[in-house]
């Protein structure tokens, strides 16, 4: 009887479960999914609120989901997907619309003016086959951070050519410290934050432009010599965290404290790596940046590599497509409110590449943050820019590119077939119509 | 005389076995030492007691995790898929080890298998029919899943323990007229409850501990299980290892608790019915 | 006639027990019918396309497979998935039934023992790979601090950074959480071999390691052939540990196919590609079964 009895409560208590839970409210959810650890924590009052406010009838739901690409791929394609689409970066984009299964922008950017608001580059990272399908989240850059109680203790400036790097890495060996901290752990893709960095300050951003919209083989010598001198850094000289076992061994968890501590001098990173500078008031040191140095006198005067963080799309099974757009546009309008939530991250997350000026920042702002955007505008006007790998290189590539420069690091692969290979993917890619739209270098605004 | 012998040969056994455990819980051991530490601290001294015990790693973690929440989830997808498994993959385990089915044996491999197929294989297209039921982001379709992932190792397991059990009580039985739900309430049940016992660890750590299937079918935040809090702490710019630690702790402490509680009648289930192919 | 009948009877008594037998195995099958096998045939079919995860697959015939043969890294991993079967056949079963020997050679803290050997096992994996890689962080972990106080050096490297010993690095994280586990199995059978033919060994003079050479390994056969056969099927699915620890690097040196079908689909987005890594695992399985079923059909006692 006993059993009988247990069995009834089971399926009673699975059908209770089962039943949905239905809203009270007949309001429409506008959903979308975002990555978690990078959601401002004022966007409640600041983003959610408001909008609601301003839009009766509808709810805005931003959830936070763990392993956010592969859910959101499933889910795409069953139809189950939320209203706004977040993808990790352009390329990621430009599956989907192939499949059709996000809508194109281009009226609703018109109707606002979304060009206007955003930096040229930007929004152009947008476009895949002449229509705009995303619009960046954030934007990024790769720069040079260094401990500067560390280099002023030694007399140290930041390097700025191939020279004076790779005399500062010799000099910072001696005294047995890491030049460089940098690692893999945890996410493999961080290979390719240096490799772009070798291609664009050895090869310089011409050629690199050149290759990108297919007038230039990667197998072009410029290339050769970039990777071959990152492999001599990486590789023969250990100057990545003591050498490549290290490297593969090491991870976000790492940097902060050796960096602060001193036991490194410098990090290549992206400007994401503003998040992780608390650690230096923990162990009473000051940091710093400085643009990443140029490695070869073809890469010009420095540069900053464009690159979007999150992208932001429109599901073509939404219901509500003109809904969703109005929260985009919201997220668009007002700057001072991007860099209200944006400053809870560190500038490093929901740093929308809206038109700012030093003035918009909030009051109490580190110097050093708006020391780089105001950099980074004047700079990027000028058309000095390079180009990160995850914004404008197809997924194709992309991948190839990160996964196979461990070959070449361990000498199991050259540089040659390397860059072969790349080459191989980059024709299957342009093939495929995967191609991204690429702004062209020394153009002023 | 014969008492000092016996002590002097057995030193050496707890001496080696002292040696394993320490390999066993020194890990353990340290996790919870520098949970209660700054990333600072264990930076410093990563093998030493907190110099001052760090009890807000716990409260932080607890709080960005959201465990208040996941815990909850957890302890009900693990409670119904664990009842689940047991009266399913009871039920089969019994008939497969005590009622002679044609074919059985042909069953018994094939749940011996059944995990043998790799979940990114056929996630997606389950996620599709899931879809067509309205199970996503409902407990309820997780725990089927769950159930239905879990049940054939169990049964197996469980088939094992029941074909050990002494015939005689069970002719006695049927002699009385018992029909098979009787036999296997009144005889079966008591005789292999700790084999139960063993399958319903097994489940429970299975159920307890999964990320994948979670992850996709309950996109849902409310619903999420406590696999994903620890997520939270490990992604791309994890936070540190102090809080992450907590975060580890406070997800393994739930499940230790109902180990130490539940370990004397599990070993010694194990003991007794002896896990036989 | 009355014995025709109770024949009758008895036959009927049989098909009702089939029946109701069978009633009682159906709900399982079912579930594992929806939950496993319909959607893993879709997922087979994946196989035999160009799906890339979203949109339109086209059917290619056996392409994913002949590419599949003639990859460099699939074979890495495959070779990899046979040494992890190699380790995880002989240093856990030989901790396990040295444990297991021992502990069932006392009384007094036994069952200390038992608990502690068995609690690495609840912990999840997540919990466990990110407490190895700080214990064995090429920084702050056991390595250096050996090395600093005591000059003991040979630990003192990147371990999971190494291509030479990173897959044996993730193969003993694993090893650590797994072995206890099959301890307790042992003990378990071990408790249940008759005390009189220990008595009877030590007799005829037989020392500790020939009575567990001719007495306890003999009578835990069925235990040991079990786990055996269990060891060998989850070292073709390997994933977790491996995934979390160093996702497959470096430069694959600790790819295995569960590994390479993930990132297959999952970073180069080939999921027919992957599905063929799949139909490989699945393959694996089934090796590892029929030879099992084999051996007992061959009259071996196991």
């Amino acid at each position: 009887m006993k059993a009988r009895a247990l069995s009834v409560v089971l399926i009673v208590a699975l059908f209770l479960l089962v039943t949905p839970i239905v809203s009270a409210q007949d309001e429409v959810v506008i959903s979308w999914w975002t990555e978690p650890n990078s959601v401002p924590t004022n966007i409640q009052e600041l983003f959610i609120d408001p909008w609601n406010e301003a839009h009766p009838g509808y709810r805005l739901e931003i959830t936070e989901h763990e392993d956010l690409n592969n859910v959101l791929r499933t889910a795409i394609t069953a139809g189950e997907a939320p209203d706004i689409i977040q993808s990790p970066g352009a390329s990621f984009i430009a599956e989907f619309v192939n499949a059709g299964l996000v809508q194109p922008l281009d009226d609703y950017a018109a109707q606002w003016g979304w060009e206007d608001r955003l930096l040229p580059w930007a929004f152009q990272s947008g476009f895949i086959g002449g229509k705009l399908y995303s619009v960046p989240l954030t934007y990024e850059s790769m720069i040079l951070m260094y401990n500067r109680t560390l280099f002023e203790e030694k007399g140290w400036t930041p390097p700025t050519n191939l020279e004076e790097f790779e005399a500062l890495a010799e000099a910072a060996v001696a005294e047995g410290i890491y030049p460089l901290i940098y690692g893999n752990v945890g996410w493999q893709p961080t290979n390719e934050h240096l490799v772009g960095i070798y291609l664009n300050n050895v090869a310089g951003p011409e050629n690199v432009y050149k290759a990108l919209i297919g007038e230039k083989p990667w197998t072009d010598p410029e290339f050769v010599e970039a990777m071959e001198l990152l492999r001599t850094h990486i590789a023969d000289k250990g100057w990545f965290s003591g050498g490549l076992e290290n490297y593969f061994a090491i991870g976000w968890d790492d940097y902060w404290p050796t960096l602060s501590s001193g036991e490194a001098a410098m990090m290549m990173i992206g400007t994401w790596g503003f998040w992780g500078v608390g650690a230096f008031e923990e162990t009473g040191t000051e940091w710093d940046w400085a643009p990443l140095p140029v490695f070869h006198e073809r890469a010009g005067e420095y540069n900053y590599e464009l690159a979007t963080g999150s992208t932001l799309s429109i599901n073509a099974a939404s219901e509500h497509p003109d809904v969703a757009a109005e929260v985009i546009d919201f997220l668009l309008s007002d700057p001072d409110r991007v860099l209200d939530m944006s400053a809870t991250q560190s500038f490093g997350e929901w740093m929308v590449p809206v038109r700012i000026t030093p003035e918009d920042f909030p009051e109490g702002v580190d110097e050093r943050f708006v020391r780089f955007f105001s950099d980074f505008a004047k700079v990027t006007g000028e058309g000095r820019i390079g180009y990160t790998t995850w914004t404008f290189w197809p997924a194709g590539p992309n991948v190839q590119l990160w996964e196979e420069i461990e070959l070449v690091w361990y000498g199991e692969l050259s540089v040659e077939d390397y860059l072969a290979n790349h080459q191989a993917a980059w024709d299957e890619a342009r093939a495929a119509g995967a191609v991204l739209n690429v702004p062209a270098p020394g153009v002023a605004e | 005389m014969f008492r000092t012998r016996r002590t002097i040969s057995t030193l050496p056994n707890y001496i080696i076995l002292t040696l394993l455990a320490i390999f066993a819980l020194v890990p353990i051991l340290l996790l919870f030492l520098n949970s209660l530490k700054s990333t600072a601290e264990i930076n410093l001294s990563p093998f030493t007691l907190p110099q001052e015990p760090l009890w807000d790693n716990f409260v932080t973690a607890w709080r960005e995790g959201n465990y208040a929440n996941t815990i909850k989830n957890s302890a009900i997808l693990t409670g119904f898929t664990v009842a689940g498994v047991i009266v399913l993959a009871g039920m089969a385990a019994y008939a497969l080890a005590r009622l002679n089915l044609k074919g059985g044996n042909v069953i018994s491999f094939y749940f011996l298998i059944g995990t043998g197929v790799p979940a990114q294989l056929f996630i997606i297209p389950l996620f599709y029919i899931w879809k067509q039921l309205g199970l996503i982001n409902s407990h309820f379709g997780l725990i089927i899943i769950y159930i239905a992932l879990q049940s054939p190792f169990a049964t197996y397991l469980l088939r094992s323990y029941m074909v050990a059990l002494p015939q005689d009580f069970i002719d006695a039985a049927r002699i009385d007229g018992a029909s098979n739900v009787q036999v296997l309430r009144e005889i079966i049940l008591p005789l292999s409850w700790p084999g139960f016992l063993t399958a319903a660890l097994v489940v429970g750590l299975f159920t307890w501990n999964e990320f994948l299937f979670a992850v996709t079918f309950l996109p849902g935040t409310d619903l999420k299980p406590i696999s994903t809090s620890l997520y939270a702490f490990q992604q791309r710019y994890g936070r540190d290892w102090g809080l992450t630690n907590a975060g580890s702790v406070i997800m393994i402490v739930p499940v230790l608790i109902l180990f130490l509680l539940l370990q004397r009648n599990f070993i010694e289930g194990l003991t007794q019915g002896g896990l036989k192919a | 006639m009355a014995a025709t009948s109770l024949h009758r009877e008895a036959h009927q008594a049989r098909r009702r027990q089939q029946i109701s037998g069978w009633l009682f195995v159906v709900p399982v099958l079912l579930l594992n019918l929806i939950v496993v096998v319909i959607p893993s045939i879709a997922g087979l079919g994946m196989a035999f396309t160009d799906w890339s995860g979203v949109g339109s697959m086209n059917f290619v015939g056996l392409a994913n497979f002949r590419q599949l043969l003639q990859d460099q890294v699939f074979f890495k991993a495959l070779i990899h998935n046979l040494i992890w079967t190699v380790f995880f056949l002989t240093i856990p079963v030989a901790l396990g039934l040295l444990g297991a020997y021992l502990l069932s050679g006392i009384k007094r803290g036994q069952m200390f023992f038992r608990v502690a050997y068995f609690i690495p096992y609840v912990i999840a994996a997540v919990v466990n790979a990110q407490l190895w890689r700080f214990l064995l962080n090429p920084r702050i972990g056991i390595g250096p601090a050996l090395a600093k106080c005591c000059g003991i050096t040979f630990l003192d490297v990147a371990i999971f950074g190494s291509r030479d010993l990173a897959l044996f690095g993730v193969a003993f994280v694993d090893m650590w959480h797994f072995w206890g586990f099959l301890l307790v199995l042992y003990l378990a059978a071990m408790s249940a071999v008759d005390v009189e033919l220990y008595e009877v060994a030590r007799l005829d003079g037989a020392g500790r390691l020939q009575q567990f050479r001719y007495v306890t390994l003999p009578s835990i056969r069925p235990t040991l052939v079990f786990t055996i056969l269990m060891i060998t099927i989850w070292s073709g699915l390997v994933f977790d540990y491996v995934y979390i620890i160093t996702g497959g690097g470096p430069a694959n040196a600790s790819e295995v196919m569960g590994t390479y079908l993930y990132t297959s689909a999952f970073e180069r987005f080939k999921s027919g590609y992957a599905a063929a890594v799949g139909v490989f695992m699945t393959l694996w399985v089934a090796i590892a079964t029929g030879g099992f079923v084999l051996l007992r059909r061959l009259g071996w006692e196991i």
